[in-house]
């Protein structure tokens, strides 16, 4: 099998490098909240950045790591880290641009994720995968650090669920011959649409359901009617 | 005639065991994830990456450690259709999946000595030291556990003290290692009997409540015992 994608570069490298600067600097903010020391922070924007490229990148075993082949990942998470602690007041007033940016970056992230995945040939549910390990991993290593329960698994609103819509979006789109061109952005809208849908109507993700008890419950309710109205029968006959 | 020896039994095994048994593992380790994290009340996504997390962990660790390229469990489809697949039912049936707690134990047992047999036997196909085997096959067989607790925010459970999980999985692998390379039998059949082991080690355990205590400083023990012993010399 050939892969679809020719090149890592589909997306513009500024695309990716936005995406990681942005990465980083919400981690900044994130840790500054936390009252983190400097090193903290800086630490923490940085695995923020790169931290879902790098489980990706482990994950493949395809060599080593992107962001320490590259030096452009871990410059630009270093700068924008600096900016981060320097600048955290400034960054915090600039959050509203900050959280257009970040859902515009979801979908980013996910067809980087997935695009690598499909380079290698692995399937596409893989792919999928990879994609959204790629959009969360950074979150999830960030909230690890700071001992919290991660975010994602949390019932809250679209974020991860936003991911895994898109990747499957993704892979359907690319699989059924689509171009990986046209396939990235029909992404990258998916997920920002799902994230400012949920955003502005308070999706909220759902938890899991007790369809077996739901179901008995209207077992037991439904013999119990059965019950009465025999029981009402019976007492009407005598 | 007649009389099973214990050659006879053996001779009735598989030389190795089918591939689906690997994915059935899978699927009961991501089924016990997924009820995981239903009970502690995540979303969606948590069910999603809490079943992954415990049916692919092990795995997924083991040819991270063992690099190996890229693992089996993205290079097969199935593997990630199983996982899904069971975070569906433990989304729905988590109440169902609690009451049953019993054959959750039972096959809990099983999959945690599988996958001690198949974390030790891939690193001895690539030629590693008997030790390092039984290293690669607790942590396959514990993997998931432990990535499933740090993912939820808890400190691994297999780590403090309880009724042994990680104890368990560490005799199966030495089990494994030991018939692989001290006997001549085939592989499916030491992997069956450190299976088995690991089955009644960890059914005993729960049975009888065995649990691993915390470790206590012994220097004054020691010590205490040695003293003892030179005023016992005149």
């Amino acid at each position: 099998m050939s892969s679809p994608v020719e090149s890592v570069l589909t997306l513009p490298y500024a695309v990716e490098m936005t995406a990681v600067t942005f990465g980083a600097l919400s981690g900044a903010l994130h840790a500054t909240r936390k009252g983190l020391d400097p090193i903290g922070v800086f630490t923490i924007a940085v695995l923020c950045a790169v931290g879902g490229g790098a489980i990706r990148d482990v994950l493949l075993q395809q060599g080593t790591p992107l962001f320490l082949v590259s030096p452009a990942y871990l410059a630009s998470a270093a700068l924008a880290s600096v900016v981060g602690v320097v600048f955290a007041r400034a960054v915090g007033a600039a959050l509203p641009v900050m959280n257009v940016v970040d859902t515009l970056l979801i979908g980013v992230w996910v067809v980087l994720g997935a695009e690598r995945a499909l380079l290698v040939d692995l399937t596409y549910s893989a792919a999928a995968f990879l994609g959204v390990v790629t959009a969360t991993g950074g979150g999830l290593v960030r909230d690890l650090l700071c001992h919290e329960v991660p975010v994602v698994i949390m019932p809250g609103q679209w974020y991860a669920a936003a991911a895994i819509a898109a990747a499957v979006v993704f892979v359907v789109l690319v699989q059924s011959g689509v171009s990986v061109e046209i396939a990235q952005y029909v992404t990258i809208l998916a997920a920002a649409g799902l994230r400012s849908g949920s955003l502005r109507f308070g999706w909220r993700t759902p938890t899991a359901y007790d369809l077996w008890g739901d179901l008995e419950a209207r077992v037991s309710a439904g013999l119990e009617s059965v019950r009465q109205a025999a029981d009402e029968r019976a007492r009407r006959h005598d | 005639m007649g009389i099973l020896t214990p050659a006879a039994v053996i001779e009735g095994i598989p030389l190795a065991l089918p591939a689906w048994t690997q994915l059935a593992a899978v699927g009961v380790g991501a089924v016990s994830g997924a009820a995981y994290a239903a009970r502690r009340g995540f979303d969606v996504v948590g069910v999603l990456l809490l079943a992954v997390a415990e049916g692919l962990g092990g795995l997924l660790l083991r040819d991270t450690l063992l690099q190996t390229g890229t693992s089996i469990v993205f290079i097969d489809g199935r593997y990630l259709i199983v996982a899904v697949g069971a975070a569906v039912l433990g989304f729905f049936f988590a109440g169902l999946i609690d009451r049953l707690e019993a054959l959750v134990v039972v096959l809990d047992a099983i999959a945690l000595g599988f996958f001690c047999t198949v974390g030790a036997q891939a690193a001895l196909s690539q030629q590693l030291s008997p030790i390092a085997a039984v290293f690669i096959g607790t942590a396959t067989a514990v993997g998931g556990l432990v990535l499933r607790d740090l993912l939820a925010g808890v400190a691994p459970r297999v780590l403090r003290p309880g009724v042994f999980t990680g104890a368990a999985a560490f005799v199966g692998a030495l089990t494994y290692v030991a018939l692989v390379g001290g006997t001549s039998l085939e592989r499916g059949q030491a992997q069956i009997i450190a299976i088995v082991v690991v089955f009644a080690l960890r059914l005993l355990a729960v049975r009888l409540s065995w649990s691993t205590r915390a470790a206590s400083d012994m220097s004054e023990r020691v010590w205490g015992f040695w003293s003892r012993a030179k005023v016992d010399e005149p």
